[in-house]
């Protein structure tokens, strides 16, 4: 049954007591009805019903008040941060206020219009926030769930995660880019957990395991020395009726420290015989199967949320804009998927797969004192056009770059230099963002292939350096070099020089120089002084024999 | 100048009234004692051994092919305190090894520096197979007992970490093994590396020459070679099991190399298998090291092994000579030359420096005999030319510094048990060994 009533403040109410396919159904319009009161005591009914008519998702009831029955009180689950009220009568005069109140609020924030049909994750998450705003549920409390995929979880979030409206990762992405824009601000640190690399889940199980063959059956047994022979083997081997015996001298052991200890624990893979110190973690992802070392899962801090008054000014003014750059450009990469992106060829190259330098360049702009100002979307344009093969990012007022150079001719060092000296031509492309006082930056962080700093890497990865590699002053002359070939600057010279417009030496001459005085450091180290003064060592030593010869004789004479 | 010249002058004078007997007199000890073992014996046996190269050679062109036909896995056991630094190169210098069909195993005998995370990452990427930690120290002869346990291989080649091998070490100290199947522990050859440092560092490279790569290569020859260095030797493991492996130290490479003379077989020595190995370059460091592998010899030879001294059972004629040997030639001849040192001083008060020079010059002529041979034996001529420059100190180095040295070490051994106090073992097994057998 399916029906609209009015109620006594004149207020629309649809009425409906089983699921029913009100998107597609032309009998029912959005502006024929305010609000909805689902009329069924099952549980699961309900649930079904709201999985396709909510507030949220649903183009027709969006941000529209909902009630259920009363029966179903405290039942809903998830679901209860959708539900408004749980009534038996729609014209109850709590139920009567609630509609009043949630079509005033709307009004209040502008957000009376009909929304259209959700196509991206983004597009879901500003209707949801919208949502939640109206409901002033500004506060995001995260809850530990068993059946979300992240363990922690907003219960709201949860319901359309498991309807497919979004990604994980899109998730994380959202939430990151929000508190970064200072819509959303964390107010309470919950804890820090770890994601499956692949799929970013966190039904993990850890296993220890053999390291050479990965087998999980493993016994672990302490090992003893027994002092008197220096025989040194697992305890079993001593073990002789219950008593300890030295397979080695047959002497019973006494007392352990006096005649013997017990110094290591060693494991012993019951697959392949293989014994060793230290059992390898691993783990297991529930969803995906994927089986990867511990030191490669993701980790994710949990907190609690806030949505600040920024954020609702933005979220519900209506030409809020998400990630152009993910639209415009392929290779931007939001924060977070460039840090699990450097960590993840941290990995590789710690394990050996990749063999080229990890780099990263960071590019930044200092104002007149000194101090970075915010990231400048001409310039993260301009780096993206420049570096198009490689990933580009932005956060802490940085752009990054990231690079794996590999020089096929075997000079490593020179690869790297190439990389620096597009970094360098790039700041000098990207001048003319700069105003009036400031300048531009750069510098760039290799990664270790020991792979054992990688948390100081990312850490170092959000500072800049007060020595930059290079910089460019702003200059009035600067020219947009937009419009000309992607990834040349015009300002560029055939021969790898730039114009002389700017007054910064570019870096070819940089590198010369560089070259120059190593090439003089080095001719020092040779100087004649040196090789004089050891020559000197041995006169001294040849006169000193001489004399203790002589004195040897003198004292003969006499 | 004049002085100088005057005091040769005096020389020659004092040299020209000497008759041959009375030179002979004089020198004894150098001419009935140390020419005829360490220098005569020395020219005999590298003649020997130089004449009998080509059908050697052939025994050694099957002994390869069978080697290389049966290909067994060998276990290369590197047991060690605080040498994570070092096992890196020693590894690269493994991989580049001719002989291929081995593993290798690291023991760390209670570390306290980045030993463990090294030797586990090494582990984890594959270099080495198994890393195997005692988490307090127990000494080197437990460390390396618990790395033979976990062996696989049929025979054990045993190095210290610090140390790196020739491209063809490990296949030519593993032929003996199959020259003679009663063969069941085989020396290797220790060269100095780091020659170049000091003249402590060069001084000991010429000993090395003369004493390990000639002095054993005759000794083996003879059967009576004592000592398989604890630098690079390999055994057979089965061998290792029966005489239940190392006992406790210092000194435990030539207390193994005697329990397997003593079990009934044969040690070998292969010169051309060379190991480098970094000496000190200090001579204080140098004289405590010294100090501590002497003592070994009153320790090991003189009390635990007595037995083969002694006429039972067990009794075999070469093992008594190859024992006999190094006590009386490291000991006994030590006290006699102190006497006899002490009474040429006495009896040429008047010509203390005529004498001196006189000896210094007879040794200088002995070293030159013997770094000739050094030349004939070496694979590494054009390098090891460059120790001739020091040919002149050795007269000093091993004549006195090194006799001292031994006279010191022996009569602390002798008469205080000091090496049960060698900090080289932890406290808890010296005292323990001291009870035993003191």
């Amino acid at each position: 049954m399916i029906t609209i009533q009015n109620n006594e403040h004149g207020r629309r109410i649809l009425l409906l007591d089983s699921p029913f396919a009100l998107e597609d159904s032309p009998d029912f319009p959005e502006h024929l009805f305010d609000a909805v009161f689902i009329f069924n005591d099952s549980v699961d009914a309900a649930k079904t019903i709201l999985n396709t008519i909510n507030p949220v998702t649903s183009v027709k009831c969006g941000y529209k008040p909902f009630f259920l029955s009363r029966s179903l009180e405290g039942k809903m689950g998830d679901y209860a941060d959708l539900i408004d009220g749980y009534y038996d009568d729609w014209n109850d005069i709590h139920a009567l206020n609630k509609v009043e109140d949630i079509i005033s609020r709307r009004g209040e924030l502008g957000l009376l219009a009909i929304e259209e049909k959700i196509v991206s994750a983004n597009q879901f998450f500003v209707r949801l926030f919208r949502f939640l705003i109206i409901r002033n549920h500004l506060k995001l409390e995260m809850e530990l769930d068993n059946s979300s995929a992240t363990g922690y979880v907003l219960p709201i979030i949860n319901v359309f995660y498991k309807l497919g409206w979004f990604s994980l990762s899109e998730t994380f992405v959202f939430f990151q880019s929000m508190t970064e824009k200072g819509y959303l601000r964390p107010t309470r640190f919950i804890n820090r957990i770890y994601l499956c690399p692949k799929c970013l889940h966190s039904h993990l199980l850890y296993i220890e395991s053999c390291p050479k063959c990965g087998n999980s059956m493993i016994q672990s047994e302490e090992v003893i020395h027994h002092f008197r022979c220096a025989n040194i083997t697992p305890e079993h081997t001593y073990n002789f009726g219950g008593q300890l015996r030295c397979p080695k001298c047959h002497q019973m052991l006494h007392h352990i420290g006096v005649d013997y200890d017990r110094p290591a624990t060693v494991f012993t893979c019951e697959s392949c015989g293989n014994s060793f110190l230290q059992a390898q973690m691993q783990a297991v992802c529930t969803n995906c199967q994927t089986v990867s070392d511990v030191k490669s899962l993701v980790p994710q801090n949990c907190s609690v949320f806030e949505i600040t008054k920024e954020g609702v000014l933005a979220i519900t003014s209506l030409n809020i804009g998400f990630s152009v750059y993910t639209e415009f450009y392929d290779n931007f990469l939001e924060y977070d998927r460039f840090v699990n992106r450097i960590r993840l060829l941290a990995e590789q190259k710690f394990t050996g797969r990749i063999t080229g330098d990890v780099l990263v360049g960071k590019i930044w702009i200092l104002d007149a004192t000194a101090a970075t100002v915010s990231n400048r979307a001409e310039l993260l344009a301009q780096v993206c056009k420049y570096f198009p093969n490689n990933k580009v990012s932005a956060a802490n007022n940085i752009t990054y770059i990231n690079a794996v150079v590999t020089d096929y001719k075997g000079d490593q060092e020179q690869a790297v230099l190439d990389f620096q000296i597009l970094l360098s031509e790039a700041i000098r492309a990207a001048a003319y963002v700069l105003r009036p006082g400031e300048k531009i930056c750069y510098t760039y962080m290799k990664l270790e292939s020991n792979g054992a700093n990688i948390d100081k890497f990312l850490n170092d990865l959000q500072f800049v350096t007060a020595t930059p590699d290079d910089s460019v002053e702003y200059h009035p002359d600067a020219i947009n070099p937009n419009g000309a070939e992607v990834g040349v600057s015009p300002l560029l010279k055939d021969d790898g020089t730039v114009d002389s417009l700017y007054h910064a030496p570019t870096a070819a001459e940089l590198l010369k120089e560089a070259k120059e005085e190593l090439e003089m450091e080095a001719n020092k180290k040779k100087t004649p002084v040196k090789r004089a003064i050891s020559w000197l060592y041995v006169l001294i030593a040849v006169l000193a024999v001489v004399v203790l010869a002589l004195g040897m004789v003198i004292v003969k004479m006499m | 100048m004049n002085l100088i010249f005057d005091s040769l002058e005096t020389f020659v004078n004092w040299f020209q009234h000497l008759s041959m007997s009375s030179i002979f007199n004089t020198y004894w000890f150098l001419f009935v004692i140390e020419f005829p073992r360490y220098y005569l014996l020395e020219i005999i046996v590298v003649i020997w051994h130089v004449l009998t190269y080509r059908k050697e050679n052939r025994r050694v062109f099957y002994a390869r092919f069978r080697l290389f036909k049966e290909n067994p896995l060998i276990t290369i056991l590197v047991p060690g305190k605080n040498e994570g630094k070092n096992i890196y190169k020693l590894v690269k210098s493994l991989a580049e090894q001719t002989y291929r069909n081995y593993e290798i195993i690291v023991v760390d005998d209670g570390s306290d520096d980045l030993t463990p995370m090294i030797g586990t990452d090494l582990e984890r990427h594959g270099y080495i197979d198994r890393f195997l930690r005692c988490n307090v120290r127990g000494g080197k002869a437990s460390a390396a007992n618990y790395g033979a346990y976990y062996a696989r291989g049929k025979y054990i080649i045993h190095l210290d970490a610090d140390s790196s091998l020739d491209r063809d070490a490990i296949e030519k100290i593993l032929l003996p093994f199959y020259l003679d199947s009663q063969v069941k522990g085989v020396g290797g050859t220790v060269k100095v590396r780091n020659y170049k440092e000091s003249i402590c560092a060069s001084m000991q490279a010429v000993e090395y020459l003369k004493t390990i790569m000639v002095g054993r290569m005759v000794t083996a020859k003879l059967g009576i070679l004592h000592i398989i260095s604890g630098a690079f030797g390999a055994f057979e493991t089965e061998t290792l099991k029966k005489i239940g492996y190392w006992d406790i130290g210092p000194g435990l490479d030539g207390d193994i190399t005697q329990k397997i003379r003593k079990a009934g077989y044969k040690v070998a020595f292969a010169q051309d298998a060379v190991c480098l190995t970094n000496v000190p370059t200090k001579w204080t460091k140098l004289f405590k090291q010294r100090l501590r592998w002497s003592k070994s010899l009153i320790r090991f030879r003189v009390r635990k092994h007595r037995d083969i001294l002694l006429p039972q059972r067990n009794w075999n004629f070469s093992n008594f000579a190859s024992n006999m040997e190094s006590i009386i030639y490291d000991c006994v001849f030590n006290y006699i030359w102190l006497f006899y040192f002490i009474n040429l001083m006495w009896t040429f008060s008047e010509h203390v420096f005529e004498v001196m020079l006189l000896d210094f010059l007879l040794r200088f002529f002995f070293a030159l005999v013997a770094f000739a041979v050094i030349m004939a034996v070496t694979e590494r001529r054009r390098e090891e030319f460059f120790l001739i420059r020091f040919l002149p100190l050795t007269s000093l180095y091993t004549g006195y510094f090194m006799r001292i040295v031994r006279l010191l070490a022996h009569t602390k051994e002798l008469f205080f048990f000091s090496s049960y106090k060698d900090p080289w073992n932890p406290k808890k097994t010296s005292r323990y060994a001291q009870l035993e057998r003191a």
